[in-house]
């Protein structure tokens, strides 16, 4: 049998074109953010003249998913929100991580620093499969088996609202490392906890800058149908890891583009875009280029309006960083840590805002029952074959953490208000002027409460410490676990 | 069209931006590589990166071979789409599938999220399926709408694929173990037991032929570098046994037209150790699939592991097991011992008898609570160090927490812990024994100690089957090999009883469950449900509701009556039972039935054969 086949050939040769670009040759940089003087550019109904809505009225409205899909951030958040140029930021970085609750994380910030989050209550516990309470506690085996999120687990998980189901559907969930025991894949592994001196970088970000505690992902239910809610607003009726069918449907990114305002996605590998195939092909040349390029874009005072900065998703490994497990979460946390210095030292700090959070809750406990949310269409979710079909669209999904880095951004501030994907989508919306995408992020409040506008309170940004590199030992014991 | 693809493939390669990274560039053309950004992070010293290329100069043509897989799987799943309308396009259906299954080991490992969508997450046990698996529903159906969904999926996937596959973490011990993996999976494939497992038996064979594909492309691939003598003969090696094992894959329409697949299965093992040559052949250690239990081979990569083979117990992380020979006597006493149950009128032993496959031969077993329902039947305890649960219907997961459990079920022995130590404490035997342990007498260290001997005793691997596998000719007659043929085809046991365990435990981590309903009646072929809800009781999902766990049948003729509530006298009735098509056979309407419990029409002569391999190829030698 032949090596290569002559498509072989074909494909190694194609594939020598976009490699020599990403290869050395320097890439074209990208002027900065804004928007051009004059009309904006777009659809003549997107520059409509809005009458705001008094803030009370708004939030009302909104509490009653009043708002429809092609609605105007101006004509959703309150008189009293800025809208368009009046907000002070030109570069927008949206990074989102995988697979950690807002309590898994940060179970312990009210000993470090920031007693105004909510977290886990003493005394909340989950039972186990045979009914034993198990309590939240400090885990310090930091690459462990990946914990239950598919959509029915999840909707177990939250249990009508009593959060209880955690141990018991990760109980035997989920494959068992090449030199694990059964131990490994037991529930009580979803009720493990850090602190401040597992998540130094990340702790000190949250008492640094402003932090959410009731930012939920979208939906109950896995990676692929919460990250199509920061990217389209909906999952397309989606409850599992595929292809969307978003025929006629836009994204995020083609509104940016119909209002001409530049963004780019960094990534290596699999991004998160990808779900969208055949519309990303369309702008793979122009819009996507590699993480390195953010750290030169960030140097050079060139990054877009919008940034996606994606990390290496979903590889299943302990060393990757992403976040997700079995990956140890420091590897991600330092990737973090590095793009937020980039932006800190960047030319384009007095006008930028990084928004830092998580695609869904992994499957780790969390208190907080998942509030009401708005259907963002008609579309009854499609389950997985041979799927229970339970829950639908109108619920949003577990705590996750969300933190705001930015001059304009609260110093050592918690946002309590609710938030899901879109509230980001909104905020984005709101800077650019662009309607709607469904009726989720019609009626999804931007994180208003976590910035002041009236005076950046980080013009000189604070000095980022990396986190240390993740230490020999505990990257021999993950080898040990995960590779043999 | 030419420069539609040229078009999709430049984009789809951005999408993976740097998924190659320049490391690409050395396979695919030689002298291209340049200066360009390596990883994130700090630049690389000048010796890593010739470490780097040295490393990529093996796999970068693996990285090809995978992308050339997904090219081809996307003009298949393209075709296929633009004549299913016209139905009738089995054979299209068939090239797609092989054409997935010689890229899918690639796919996996340098790809894992888009594979995902594709052909459903790893050995997971909550989430199944991907597009390929509800492609193959679809077009079981006739719903060519809901396939031509699925095809797009399939389009979408193959294309990003194809465009650029994540080699980065793909060193050439990894590739020659991704290619010995996957002539383990090929086993597990020809005996219909992995998971995703298509409806048809013509669609099995198309993804062995498509298996075979992936690992001879790879091993060539691997080898062109090479060039030494030692890699020469080690390909030629490779080569023979593909050539082996594609013989009567030829001449097949079906896997129905497949004779002595046991023999096929272990050929798999054989397969594997001549990859994993490829990898000693350039002072590589691949690790095997799994150690085996019962190792016939004196060193390592040269095991020839496959889907018949047992495993070797599980370690702890710190590479430790619970062999010492002190621990595994205690547990043995402790097995035996009455004082175990609050009255003293049983021990382990009492419904786990040794003379009766470790069961208790009873259809139920008496309840020590008069005011508990019905226990179920008594499983046998053999083989459970392997179940990747406990319990008909999975509540406890570990062997040790079996072991507390009924202990301490008032039903059962009715033991608490305080108790439990207290009697304990009072022998002189036993407080000796468990001064030896951190923790002294306490019931976590009785739980170990009896698990101790559990795994010690209870994984015996001596039935005809194991010797087969193990390299003995002549011990499965030419019934019982025609049984097995008739177990992993046309009576479709293999689906849920998987080897080599034949039990609802996935290898090769065997930590992933099968549950299913299959209807079982509350009296024997009587149309009514036993009202036992089964795993729904645990997992509280309505597709649970009336499914167990799906438990061993090696041992089989000893551990008789059947199912969980007793309530089948002997093997001749459960296959009958399963003939008939389940519950659902016997007329009762089960809406979650298992859709590979179906009437299956076997011949006189397939269910002999069947019982004879039943009755005597999975029984371990009486001690």
């Amino acid at each position: 049998m032949k090596l290569r086949s002559p498509r072989a050939s074909l494909l190694g040769a194609l594939l020598l074109l976009p490699l020599a670009a990403a290869c050395g040759a320097e890439d074209v940089p990208v002027p900065g953010g804004g928007l051009p003087a004059g009309p904006l550019p777009g659809p003549a109904e997107w520059n409509r003249d809005v009458t705001a809505p008094t803030d009370a009225e708004a939030t009302e409205k909104r509490g009653a998913c009043g708002y429809t899909a092609g609605s105007l951030p101006a004509e959703t958040q309150g008189a009293s929100f800025p809208s368009g140029k009046d907000i002070p930021v030109d570069h927008i970085v949206v990074m989102m991580m995988e697979n950690r609750s807002f309590d898994h994380y940060f179970q312990d910030l009210p000993e470090h620093g920031q007693p105004d989050v909510e977290v886990a209550p003493e005394g909340f516990t989950n039972p186990d499969p045979e009914g034993a309470p198990v309590a939240p506690y400090r885990d310090q085996q930091f690459c462990f088996v990946d914990t239950n999120h598919g959509w029915t687990g999840t909707h177990r998980q939250v249990n009508g609202g009593k959060m209880d189901g955690f141990v018991v559907t990760n109980e035997a969930n989920h494959e068992q490392p090449a030199n694990g025991t059964l131990e490994m894949i037991a529930g009580k592994r979803a009720m493990g906890h850090y602190n401040a001196d597992d998540l130094p970088f990340y702790y000190w970000l949250a008492n640094e800058f402003a932090i959410a505690d009731h930012y939920h992902c979208s939906v109950q239910g896995p990676t692929w149908p919460n990250r199509m809610f920061l990217y389209a607003a909906t999952s397309f009726g989606l409850t599992y890891n595929t292809f969307p069918d978003s025929t006629g449907s836009d994204l995020l990114v083609d509104r940016l583009g119909l209002r001409e305002v530049d963004w780019k996605i960094y990534g290596d590998g699999f991004i998160g875009h990808a779900m969208f195939p055949d519309r990303l092909i369309e702008y793979a040349d122009e819009h996507v280029t590699s993480l390195e390029q953010f750290f030169a874009d960030a140097a050079a005072g060139t990054l877009p309006a919008v940034s996606f900065v994606d990390p290496r998703l979903a590889s299943d490994t302990w060393d990757a960083d992403d976040e997700h497990p079995p990956a140890m979460a420091q590897f991600g946390q330092r990737l973090a840590a590095r793009v937020v210095q980039a932006l800190t030292e960047s030319p384009s700090w007095s006008r930028s805002a990084l928004f830092l959070t998580y695609d869904e809750h992994g499957g780790f406990y969390d208190h907080v029952p998942p509030p009401p949310a708005c259907k963002p269409d008609d579309r009854a979710p499609l389950f997985d074959q041979g799927k229970d079909p339970v829950g639908d669209f109108d619920e949003l999904g577990v705590r996750v953490p969300m933190m705001v880095v930015s001059p304009w951004a609260r110093k050592h501030f918690v946002g309590h208000r609710t938030y899901d994907h879109t509230s980001i989508v909104r905020f984005i919306q709101a800077r650019f002027v662009i309607p709607a995408l469904t009726n989720r992020d019609a009626n999804a409040e931007a994180p208003w409460e976590m910035f002041d506008f009236s005076a950046p309170q980080h013009a000189t940004p604070p000095a980022v410490t990396l986190p240390p590199e993740v230490d020999a030992a505990k990257r021999e014991a993950c080898e040990l676990i995960f590779d043999g | 069209m030419r420069a539609d693809l040229r078009r999709l493939t430049r984009a789809a390669a951005a999408l993976t931006t740097l998924a190659l990274g320049c490391d690409a560039a050395v396979g695919g053309a030689p002298g291209a590589v340049s200066a360009g950004p390596v990883a994130a992070g700090a630049a690389p010293s000048s010796a890593s990166a010739i470490a780097s290329a040295e490393r990529t100069s093996a796999v970068a043509p693996l990285v090809l071979v995978g992308q050339n897989a997904a090219e081809a799987a996307r003009a298949r799943a393209v075709a296929l789409a633009d004549r299913l309308p016209a139905g009738g396009a089995r054979g299209e259906y068939l090239a797609l599938r092989r054409q997935v299954a010689a890229g899918a080991p690639y796919w996996r490992r340098m790809a894992s999220s888009i594979t995902e969508p594709l052909l459903g997450p790893l050995r997971s046990s909550e989430e199944s399926g991907g597009a390929l698996l509800a492609l193959d529903g679809a077009l079981a159906e006739g719903n060519d709408a809901a396939a031509l969904a699925e095809l797009t999926r399939i389009r979408q996937a193959t294309t990003i694929l194809a465009g650029g596959l994540d080699g980065k973490r793909l060193g050439p011990e990894a590739a020659v173990e991704m290619l010995s993996d996957a002539a383990w999976e090929l086993g597990l494939v020809g005996l219909e037991a992995n998971g995703g497992v298509p409806d048809g038996h013509d669609a099995v064979l198309a993804d062995m032929v498509g298996l075979l594909e992936a690992i001879e492309l790879g091993a060539t691939a691997f080898s062109a570098s090479a060039g030494d003598p030692a890699t020469e003969r080690a390909l030629g090696e490779v080569r023979a046994r593909v050539a082996t094992l594609r013989a009567p894959l030829r001449a097949a329409v079906s896997t129905l037209d497949l004779v002595d697949r046991a023999a096929w299965a272990r050929e798999t093992g054989q397969l594997g150790v001549a990859v994993r040559a490829l990898g000693t052949a350039r002072g590589l250690s691949p690790r095997l699939p799994y150690g085996a239990r019962y190792p016939v081979a004196d060193n390592g990569a040269a095991e020839p592991v496959s889907v018949l083979t047992l495993p070797a117990p599980r370690r702890r992380p710190d590479g430790s097991r619970d062999d010492d020979a002190a621990l595994i006597a205690l547990g043995a006493r402790l097995f035996a011992d009455t004082r175990l149950s609050a009255d003293g009128s049983r021990s382990c032993r009492t419904c786990h008898a040794p003379e009766r496959g470790f069961a208790d031969g009873l259809a139920r077993p008496r309840s020590l609570d008069a005011s508990s329902p019905p226990l179920r039947h008594v499983p046998t305890l053999l083989y459970a160090p392997l179940a990747a649960v406990q319990m008909w219907d999975g509540r406890t997961l570990t062997p040790e927490a079996q072991a507390r459990n009924v202990i301490h079920s008032t039903a059962e022995m009715g033991l608490s812990a305080e108790h439990l130590v207290k009697k304990l404490q009072g022998d002189a035997g036993y407080r000796t024994a468990f001064a030896a342990m951190p923790g002294g007498v306490d019931v976590s260290n009785v739980a170990r100690a009896l698990v101790a001997w559990e795994v010690a005793t209870l994984v015996p691997g001596d039935a005809p089957l194991d010797r087969f596998a193990r390299g003995e000719d002549a011990v499965l007659d030419a019934r019982a090999t025609h049984g097995f043929d008739v177990f992993v085809g046309k009576a479709r046991c293999a689906r849920c009883h998987i080897p080599p365990a034949f039990a609802g435990t996935r290898p090769r981590d065997f930590a992933v469950p099968v549950y299913a309903a299959i209807g079982v009646p509350e009296k024997r072929d009587a149309p009514r449900l036993d009202p036992d809800r089964g795993r729904a009781l645990v997992s509280g999902l309505p597709a649970d509701e009336h499914a167990f766990k799906t438990p061993t049948v090696r041992n089989g003729s000893r551990t008789a009556p059947y199912f969980h509530n007793g309530s089948y006298p002997t093997l001749a009735a459960v296959v009958d039972f399963y003939d008939k098509g389940g519950g659902r056979g016997l007329g009762m309407a089960i809406d979650n039935q298992d859709p590979e419990v179906r009437p299956l029409r076997l011949r006189p002569d397939e269910r002999e054969a069947l019982l004879v391999f039943l009755r005597t190829s999975l029984l371990d030698r009486a001690r």
